[in-house]
């Protein structure tokens, strides 16, 4: 089968979780063939991964580069005033959502001719957004939340015109798309299907929507720009749902929020993380001095800020312990780290009790290093590093967000997310019980063996693979005068496709990055 | 971690951690006044009820503890119930800061920007007694297209949360060895001493690097390197070499360079070798910077050139440029005031028509307030001239004041995103002096002094005219501020 596998932030560019679980699943699929397409955020990120051969090609849409500046003559205005005018009816809130996707089909012409760019930076789109804007807040019941002024308004488009570049792509032809998350990379995954009629498997880590929700808190925007933006969100992910042929949370506790969100429950078919055990075999020893570990990026999504509260807290009972803290400091997250370095300051940490060690190559030894692990983060899907952990045999004091519960079981701690006490209160008993420790510490390993084996995820995939195969693409393909592809969907016309995309051929190469150097 | 998120850090508020709320409204009553200030923040401007469930769950409120404290069967039923009961609020965007326009602190950008005019006062008076006569354009044009380029690469890469890269060590090397190979190259052809090539380079080095320190930010650090060169500029200027020899007083001017070029470098990545990435868009546009600084550096040189081609002593051309680059920080200040106050305006209009009108309005001040303070420098160097006995031609101070109303009209125009524009306007006025020098020549049989002076203000005047109708069609564009 040709595979399409559309990531968004991540592999092949990023480090984290769902970078490892891409390497994974390329990996183990060899009977495949892929082609990666990527959205980055400017194009001009480094792939860090080694590709597996079976990877034919890699596309990149970058959100945030520049685009060649284009005239909006009255042609294209005249042409694109109804599109943009059903897309953005379709974000008011009385319209239920109704002509969204068949606006972001003709929306997804305007991209692929390089128009939509131009076309949403216009001042007629301004013009429109503005009348419409009021409309977009159900809680006032259709009221102005705010008059929507026309710097919001330019935010607003602005930030619509990055979202809808993946559409720009055309329509990926393959067997199979398979997204890694909801949100923006289901836009070519959506194309294909309404172009080619190709099956969609959408793996849910994390849940996009509450990261999008979390990400515009209020006072991020103007209420009116923020609700419209939401909005669009919400739309998207609902649309991706609906037309996803099986939706794979990496969890079962994503379940609920995809069912909240339209998702039937019957194509929902959670596959649980795997990982390789024999690359995290359990520690012989355990270090002299008591250590907690952290293990993942320095985000606010993992809030540090309440790791650090907690352990100032730790060293009131445990004196000698120390937190080493390992993960890279994402781009852009600069600020997030100096903010929590002048935490660990404020909190008297800085006599190298707590150190900031970057990224760690085999993650084993973070694990190792350590007596327990610690993770607070107040989103997560199923974190690689719990399982990581519980499979090199050392016990976890987590937060209870997402799949965690799942993860952990009762070998470990669950604590509630931004409750420094409660982590503190975990972490200090474990460090100074050390038969409950060990216990944990053997029922943790003997949970991972049982339940969170690649070998058992990947089996799942290889099925869902097979139930959405060649057999359910509803195209056929047939040689043209030029001897190329071109797919016929069925009882649908011709697409002549006006270029190859943003498709690279893609070099196989070693492996740049050790798999478990999770972030 | 999303492409989205990652290269959008800005639009993510702070979070603000479970702090108990002071006072929690009607819907929040079950929470028995323990309701986290994030979660009152969200629940009374939530724009759909799984707004307030992300909330919950990340205040530490999962589906058990739902159930237990508030009898509903997971988040999003209690989600409902705050989202229908509590009174609605609209959050106002916290990110917004509205700025005073025309800040002191925009002034003080200015000022340091108007510093190096003592630099190149200095420059010219070396021009005329030992360096050969196309070294300070050759220093400018080179300088100019290189702080151009830098700035642009560093402002974009700003705009897009992307890192350092070290396309400022790559623009010294280039400019360095532009200004050393068209140096010799001058040296061997026009005439003139090694030092020529070298008093290029290290103008050229000032302001490449100099304009990676303003995408810093580090306006000050400019100031405090440019002291030196300042004080040996003036006594340079000054004729007291009793009080520092001349060789002390490039020996000062050296050092300014040395130092804004140590700074500057200060910002390069830890590996710095590697070629800068330039994504697909980028390429074209840097070049249209490049290309806008080549202009501004060959009109600013024309002073430069018509300068020793005088030989009445009783003249002072050079000085023609002296109320531009005087007014250079005023130039800075007013494109800043402009700029804010389009921002601010962009937030307070509620329609486009509003929106034109105000960036319009802003745009006549801005553009009046340099051209008043112009008028007085142009005035001081006047007053300076008669003080030494000499005089200014006039065709070249008019030239010299509509050149200075096109840059500042460029830097509008360019700052809207609209370089193109500007280099349109900058290719009419180079046009309209080659044929107007080309018909002098012909009429005349010769080039003559005066021909080429009307044919500097006729070009200029073009240029700024070109400006003016772009500039005003190019601030009402709502996105150009965005």
């Amino acid at each position: 089968m040709k595979i399409t596998l559309i990531t968004e932030g991540t592999y092949p560019y990023n480090l984290g979780g769902v970078s490892v679980w891409c390497d994974q699943l390329l990996r183990e699929m060899a009977e495949h063939s892929f082609e990666i397409l990527a959205i980055s955020a400017t194009g001009t990120e480094k792939n860090i991964w080694g590709l597996p051969g079976n990877v034919v090609q890699v596309g990149t849409v970058p959100l945030w580069a520049p685009t060649p500046r284009r005239r909006v003559g009255p042609s294209l205005r005249k042409r694109f005033a109804p599109v943009l005018e059903l897309f953005l009816r379709s974000l008011a809130f009385e319209s239920g959502g109704e002509g969204f996707t068949s606006s972001l089909r003709e929306l997804s012409e305007f991209a692929r001719t390089g128009e939509l760019s131009a076309a949403m930076s216009s001042e007629d789109a301004v013009e429109m957004l503005v009348a419409m804007a009021p409309r977009c807040n159900e809680r006032t019941g259709g009221q102005s939340p705010g008059p929507l002024s026309v710097g919001d308004a330019v935010e607003v488009l602005v930030q619509l015109e990055h979202f809808l570049r993946p559409l720009s792509v055309p329509p990926p032809r393959a067997d199979l798309c398979h997204t890694t998350a909801n949100g923006l990379g289901t836009l070519p995954a959506l194309a294909a299907k309404w172009t080619w009629g190709t099956p969609f498997l959408m793996t849910e880590h994390g849940v996009y929507l509450r990261e999008r929700y979390l990400s515009y808190l209020p006072g991020s925007l103007g209420q009116p720009a923020r609700a419209m933006v939401l909005r669009f969100f919400k739309l998207l992910i609902e649309a991706a749902y609906e037309y996803a042929d099986i939706v794979a949370p990496v969890c079962r506790y994503n379940r609920l929020w995809e069912i909240a969100n339209g998702t039937s429950p019957e194509r929902i078919r959670p596959v649980h993380n795997g990982i390789d055990l024999k690359s995290f075999p359990v520690a012989a020893t355990e270090p002299a001095v008591p250590t907690l570990v952290f293990v993942g990026r320095i985000d606010p999504l993992k809030d540090i800020e309440t790791l650090l509260r907690a352990f100032a807290e730790v060293r009131a009972t445990v004196p000698q312990a120390r937190l080493r803290i390992f993960g890279p400091t994402p781009e852009g997250g600069e600020d997030y780290f100096r903010r929590c370095l002048e935490l660990a300051g404020e909190l008297g940490l800085q006599d190298g009790s707590v150190t900031f060690e970057g990224p760690i190559s085999p993650t084993v030894k973070a694990y190792h290093a350590g007596h327990v692990l610690v993770l607070t983060s107040i989103s997560e899907g199923l974190p690689y590093v719990v399982l990581e952990a519980m499979a090199s045999g050392r016990p976890v004091v987590a937060t209870d967000v997402g799949g965690v519960a799942e993860g952990v079981g009762s070998a470990g701690i669950l604590v509630p997310p931004r409750d420094p006490s409660a982590v503190a209160a975990a972490c200090a008993r474990l460090l100074t019980d050390e038969p409950l420790r060990q216990a944990l510490a053997r029922k943790a390993r003997d949970r991972a063996v049982q339940l969170f084996a690649a070998e058992r995820c990947f089996a799942m995939y290889r099925s869902l693979y097979e139930e959405l195969g060649p057999s359910q693409a509803k195209y056929i393909a047939l040689p043209t005068e030029h001897d190329e592809d071109i797919a016929i969907p069925i009882e649908q016309e011709v697409f002549h496709l006006a270029s190859s995309g943003p498709f690279v051929e893609a070099t196989p190469g070693e492996r740049l990055v050790e798999p478990e150097v999770l972030a | 971690m999303t492409a989205m998120t990652q290269a959008a850090p800005e639009t993510t508020a702070p979070l603000d951690l479970a702090s108990p709320a002071s006072e929690a409204p009607a819907g929040l009553a079950a929470f028995n006044g323990d309701v986290p200030a994030l979660l009152l923040e969200v629940a009374t401007a939530a724009v759909d009820p799984l707004e307030i469930a992300a909330c919950l769950e990340t205040c530490g409120l999962s589906n058990a503890v739902v159930k237990n404290r508030f009898g509903h069967n997971d988040v999003f039923g209690l989600a409902q119930q705050l989202y229908r009961s509590v009174q609605f609020r609209p959050a106002p965007a916290t990110n917004v800061r509205e700025r005073r326009p025309g800040g002191v602190v925009d002034l003080g950008r200015g000022i340091v920007f108007a510093t190096p005019t003592l630099m190149f006062a200095g420059g010219a008076i070396a021009l005329r007694s030992w360096l050969s006569w196309w070294t300070l354009p050759l220093a400018l044009i080179c300088g100019w297209a290189f702080g151009q380029l830098v700035s642009y690469s560093g402002f974009s890469r700003q705009s897009r949360g992307e890192p350092p890269d070290a396309t400022v060590v790559w623009a010294l090397l280039v400019a360095l060895a532009s200004c050393a190979c068209l140096g010799l190259v001058g040296d061997a052809v026009l005439g003139g001493r090694y030092s020529g090539a070298l008093f290029a380079a290290a103008a050229c080095a000032f302001m490449t690097a100099a304009a990676e320190l303003v995408v810093h930010a580090e306006e000050r650090l400019i100031a405090l390197m440019l002291i030196p060169g300042a004080i040996g500029s003036l006594v340079f200027i000054t004729h007291e070499p009793f009080v520092l020899p001349t060789f002390a007083a490039v020996a000062l001017a050296g050092a300014s360079v040395v130092g804004t070029v140590a700074a500057a470098v200060r910002h390069l990545p830890r590996r710095w070798w590697r070629l800068p990435v330039a994504g697909g868009a980028d390429i074209p546009t840097a070049v249209r910077y490049f290309a806008h600084g080549v202009c501004c550096g060959l009109f600013v040189a024309l002073f430069m050139v018509l300068e020793p081609a005088r030989s009445r002593p009783s003249t002072w051309p050079a000085a023609a440029a002296y109320p531009m680059i005087l007014s250079l920080g005023v130039m800075e200040w007013q494109l800043r005031s402009l700029r804010s106050g389009a921002r601010v305006m962009l937030l307070r209009c509620y329609t486009l028509a509003g929106f034109a009108q105000a960036a319009r309005r802003r745009l006549a001040r801005s553009t009046c307030c340099y051209l008043a303070a112009l008028l007085g420098f142009t005035g001081l160097v006047q007053a300076l001239a008669y003080a030494r006995g000499v005089s200014v031609p006039v065709p070249l101070l008019v030239a010299g004041a509509c050149l200075a109303a096109a840059f500042f009209l460029a830097l509008v125009v360019s700052s809207c995103g609209r370089v193109e524009l500007v280099l349109w306007a900058w290719a009419a006025g180079l046009v309209t002096f080659g044929a107007w020098a080309l018909l002098t020549q012909v009429l005349h049989a010769g080039l003559a002094l005066p021909g080429a002076d009307a044919a500097f203000c006729v070009s200029a005047v073009v240029s700024a005219t070109v400006l003016a109708v772009t500039a005003r069609r190019a601030v009402v564009n709502p996105f150009c501020h965005a």
